[in-house]
């Protein structure tokens, strides 16, 4: 019996060892290892041996199992190490009609690329790129930014609240206090970022956003230069035919403020599903630096203006890739990043 | 807000289409979202900016429109309220800052019935609901004029008195939709001598409503302080057309007429008998506000050239009151109804508006005279950089989100007690009550949302911040990059291997050599979260930067995740201070090089840092490269032992090196890893 058992492991091993893929790998398993296998034939013949040979063989061959399900998994994975069955065949055959192997490429994340695509018109006319904190305190995400305490306005930044006076930021404006509290102007800048609202979670909602946000500072910055540099931006990023329209809106911490829309780039500003029939997309927010801001970081505002504006960056990557749902973006289904290569 | 194009013809003479005038209203800031045909009339959707309460009634969108239109709106007619009889009601007012004014008209006699067809009409097209020709009357004065009004059964009035004061604790009332409220001191209340009959500015109460058995009226005109209501109404999560206008800010100046304009109407449709003079408690309206408009401010702040006529008939057909201030300013002055006007960028932005966004012009060489040359900050280049590496290496960018729910797996893996982590004082829910204190868990939702949809390869990162308390008190945020890979390596139809770590530990590598980092290593230790067998803390000249390791079984369990998930986690500010992203030439080698293969047995506890180290440190400068090119265990080798190929490359920075020189520094070499590591060389 023992000779039986060492004669099969030699065999077995000869043969695992000549085994050339994992298929011939698979059948010497089901040869030696499988329910009808050889191994389990001789475990079943133990049954005909005397009863004190019995446990000696028995851990015997249960040893040998063990060994050769070794030898059948060292062998898979020197299979996978080497080289694979060469696709060129002798004489310089290809079937060049199989798929080519394609070097790993990832992709950016569309928020990402949304955001770049923005900064980058607009580090071509001049700004700087300035990030801050998303943890911010009532001051700079409020009162900095002439949002009274009590002012309906606040509700339109409903803030989630941490402890004391901390909050996640609800919107990227905090960033232009800070940076103000510490730089002088003349100055153009440019602040992208998350930010955090407690919306609930639906196709257009989420409780976290990101928003880019522009601050220009200087002396003599006129209302017109705000429609002059959005207007280049906006025909830059949606192309040179749209049309951009500015209407009076109102934000506590610009004066005068403006929303400003894009002809729909869909239908062309006849009305489609995406404009809601009206022929506009609007895009983002504006306006001339409230004097109280100003005064809030020790600017002088009789000698220094400027403008603000913001956007969404979720509803314009929305527009410009045909999202219709914001939840895709966090959600990171690898077919859906796979499509922003 | 919903705003009849036919009512609006009832105070102002204009004759521009639904459409035309739907534009209109919205270039001038009036938001008009969508229109609705109804009834032979136009309803307009409104969306109404919270600085012009004056906006949230017909009248005063009629008085906008004289600014548009250059006609004149039509005064409403209003006789005012005066016999001796009935006497005046008897108005208290306790909470002056809460009610600054209180105006109370009695009105003997009603009977009330339902209303007129063109009132219900009227009413209807604000999306309100008729009751009876009494209060829909106070509802048609609020939608024409702004001002909330309310109407009381005076005879249930207990004691016929009003006293305006806060609610006591414990106090409670029954409102006109029939749902019982609790009271307390944050709210003001309208009551009679004995309980609240009404939530002032919110709600009246069930049993002092006017019914169609109702004959004496008690008619409120108020003005309540918009942070008070406002923060009631939300307490009491009661949002009304009342308690929408007060908290916007009322005209206090149009109290009474608005009182006495609604007792007419009233007097005419319920054929009430007689109506007293008015009870006019409090202030009466704001001392006047004049505000100085300096021409050349407006023109340097707008980049327009628009002169000071043009300017004073803007303002002027705005409502207010305007006189000339010398050559180059005004002097305006605000009626109540404009409380939104403050300061003179106030009456910078209605001259604007109303001169037109679009007439004013659009410049941009000037752009270039504030601050020059774009930047980037060097994180934000090094951070790009990173993404190019890693897209490069095949992951693709992920965003997780950084409010999450609590981990209480991870908190007692990494010993957090629960006051360590960043809670959110009023979360949506508790799927996002907390800040993340590592990224791990983010990457690990993403593996899994991948794998339940058959997506079994993932490779992704992530820069983001996780959140932590510093010291104390103080909440505080730092950059990562975490990194993420399961599945198989390559997605070829031919090849295929799963990913391991030392895919990962390679994508760090490279990541590393692109940023020009050179002095890193992962130091082998048993690390929270991981598998004891597989991770290691990654180090940058000696100082901890991150973690690698192939997440434990436990943990990936609890995300319902099977197979091998490997992560790292990496902390920006001790990475991009060490990236050195220029690049400079160092010369060729000038002198050959040679190498020598060493292949030895050793245990398996002895790291190629331990052998690669000897190597070095026996060969000094003369080894330019030690690397292992083969490993083996199986046959041949002792249990326990491994067997590993080294390629030792020899050259001198200053000469050829020869033969002897080289086989006498690999003999040397040979001797000591013998030596130290009880090594057999085959």
């Amino acid at each position: 019996m023992l000779d039986k058992i060492n004669a099969l492991e030699a065999e077995a091993k000869s043969e695992i060892k000549a085994a050339g893929d994992s298929k011939a790998l698979d059948d010497l398993r089901i040869k030696y290892l499988g329910r009808k296998g050889l191994v389990t034939e001789l475990l079943g013949g133990i049954a005909s041996l005397p009863p004190e040979e019995k446990p000696r063989l028995g851990k015997e061959l249960n040893a040998l199992k063990t060994r050769l399900d070794e030898a059948l998994r060292s062998r898979q994975a020197e299979l996978s190490r080497s080289p694979v069955i060469p696709l060129v065949l002798p004489g310089d055959f290809a079937d060049l009609t199989l798929p080519g192997f394609r070097p790993p490429a990832g992709s950016k994340h569309p928020l990402t690329k949304t955001i770049d695509d923005i900064c980058s018109i607009f580090l071509g006319m001049g700004f700087k790129i300035v990030e801050g904190p998303e943890i911010e305190t009532e001051f700079y995400n409020f009162e900095a930014l002439n949002i009274a305490l009590d002012h309906p306005s606040r509700d339109a930044f409903d803030t989630f609240y941490i402890k004391n006076q901390y909050l996640l930021r609800s919107h990227t404006s905090p960033v232009q206090v800070r940076f103000m509290e510490t730089e002088k102007p003349p100055f153009k800048i440019i602040v992208p970022g998350r930010v955090y609202r407690p919306d609930a979670v639906d196709a257009s909602h989420s409780f976290m956003f990101h928003q880019v946000e522009g601050l220009v500072v200087g002396d003599g910055v006129t209302f017109a230069d705000l429609k002059g540099a959005l207007s280049v931006f906006l025909k830059g990023y949606f192309g040179a035919d749209v049309k951009v329209r500015f209407r009076p809106h109102y934000f506590p911490f610009t004066e005068p403020s403006a929303e400003v829309d894009v002809s729909c780039f869909i239908c062309g500003g006849k009305g489609c599903s995406v404009c809601g029939r009206k022929g506009w997309l609007e895009i983002l927010g504006c306006g001339m630096v409230h004097p109280n801001v100003f005064k809030a970081v020790k600017y002088n505002p009789e000698k220094v203006t400027g403008f603000a504006f913001g956007m969404g960056v979720e509803r314009i990557a929305m527009l410009k890739y045909g999202i219709n749902d914001m939840r895709l973006f966090f959600e990171n289904d690898m077919r859906f990043l796979e499509q922003f290569k | 807000m919903k705003i009849s194009y036919n009512w609006l013809r009832e105070y102002i003479n204009f004759s521009a289409k639904p459409q035309d005038l739907a534009d209109k209203l919205t270039m001038a800031g009036l938001e008009i979202k969508g229109i609705e045909r109804q009834n032979g009339d136009f309803i307009y959707e409104a969306e109404i900016t919270s600085n012009r309460p004056d906006w949230l009634c017909l009248y005063g969108i009629a008085r906008e429109m004289q600014a548009l239109y250059g006609s004149r709106i039509k005064p409403v007619k209003a006789a005012p309220a005066g016999s001796a009889k009935p006497e005046k009601p008897s108005i208290t007012i306790e909470d002056k800052k809460g009610c600054a004014r209180y105006v109370g008209i009695m009105i003997d006699g009603v009977q009330p019935a339902p209303s007129s067809k063109s009132l219900a009409q009227k009413i209807e097209s604000a999306g309100m609901r008729q009751v009876n020709n009494v209060v829909d009357i106070t509802n048609f004065c609020m939608l024409e004029s702004g001002q909330p009004l309310h109407a009381f059964d005076y005879d249930k009035l207990d004691g016929g008195k009003i006293i305006v004061r806060r609610a006591r604790k414990g106090e409670e009332i029954t409102t006109i939709d029939g749902v019982k409220r609790a009271l307390d001191e944050n709210i003001l209340v309208i009551a009679d001598v004995k309980k609240p009959v009404a939530i002032a500015g919110i709600m009246g109460g069930k049993d002092t409503e006017v019914g169609f058995s109702t004959r004496r009226v008690l008619l409120e005109s108020a003005y309540f302080g918009p942070a008070l209501i406002r923060r009631a109404a939300k307490k009491l999560g009661i949002s009304s057309e009342a308690s929408y206008r007060f908290e916007r800010n009322v005209d206090i100046g149009g109290c009474l007429a608005a009182a006495e304009r609604a007792a007419s109407l009233i007097c005419e449709a319920a054929k009430a008998k007689s109506v007293s003079k008015p009870s006019d408690t409090g202030a009466k309206g704001p001392g006047a506000v004049k505000i100085t408009l300096r021409m050349p401010r407006a023109n340097k702040l707008l980049g327009t050239d628009i002169p000071a006529s043009k300017c004073a008939s803007i303002l002027k057909s705005l409502g207010l009151g305007v006189k000339s201030k010398g050559k180059d300013a005004l002097t305006v002055s605000v009626p109540s109804f404009r409380r939104d006007l403050k300061e003179e960028v106030d009456l910078i932005e209605e001259v604007s508006r109303i001169y037109g966004y679009d007439n004013i012009p659009e410049t941009l060489s000037r752009i270039q005279l504030w601050g020059k040359g774009s930047q980037k900050s060097r994180d934000r280049i090094i951070e790009e950089t990173v993404r190019e590496a890693l897209t490069g290496a095949g992951l693709d960018e992920a965003i997780t989100y950084s409010l999450r729910c609590r981990d209480l797996y991870v908190q007692q893996a990494l010993s957090m007690t629960d006051s360590q982590v960043l809670k959110v004082r009023n979360p949506l829910s508790s799927e996002s009550e907390a800040l993340r204190p590592v990224l791990i868990c983010g990457m690990l939702d993403v593996v899994a949302y991948n794998l339940n949809r058959k997506v079994p390869d993932v490779k992704i990162f992530e820069i983001g911040k996780s959140y932590f308390y510093k010291g104390g008190d103080v909440p505080s945020e730092k950059g990562v990059l975490a990194l993420a890979m399961c599945g198989m390596k390559e997605k070829d139809w031919h090849r295929k291997e799963a990913v391991d770590i030392f895919d990962l530990k390679g994508i760090i590598e490279a990541l590393f050599s692109k940023l020009g980092i050179a002095g890193y290593e992962f130091e082998v230790k048993p690390l929270p979260l991981f598998s004891p067998a597989a991770s290691a803390i990654v180090k940058i000249d000696g100082k901890e930067a991150g973690v690698l390791g192939k997440v434990d079984k436990v943990y990936l369990d609890k995300y319902g995740i099977k197979g091998n998930v490997f992560v790292s986690e990496l902390a920006i500010e001790a990475v991009y201070p060490h990236a050195r992203l220029e690049h400079k030439f160092s010369g060729l080698p000038r002198y050959p090089s040679s190498s020598r293969d060493i292949s030895l047995i050793v245990d398996e506890k002895v790291s190629n840092k331990d052998i690669a180290g000897t190597i070095k440190e026996v060969c000094g400068e003369l080894a330019a490269d030690v690397s292992p090119f083969d490993l083996y265990r199986g046959e041949q080798v002792p249990k326990g032992c491994k067997s590993i190929l080294y390629s030792v490359e020899y050259r001198s920075p200053d000469r050829t090196l020869t033969d002897e020189e080289i086989n006498s520094l690999d003999r040397k070499v040979r001797e000591v890893l013998v030596q130290r590591f009880n090594a057999k060389i085959r």
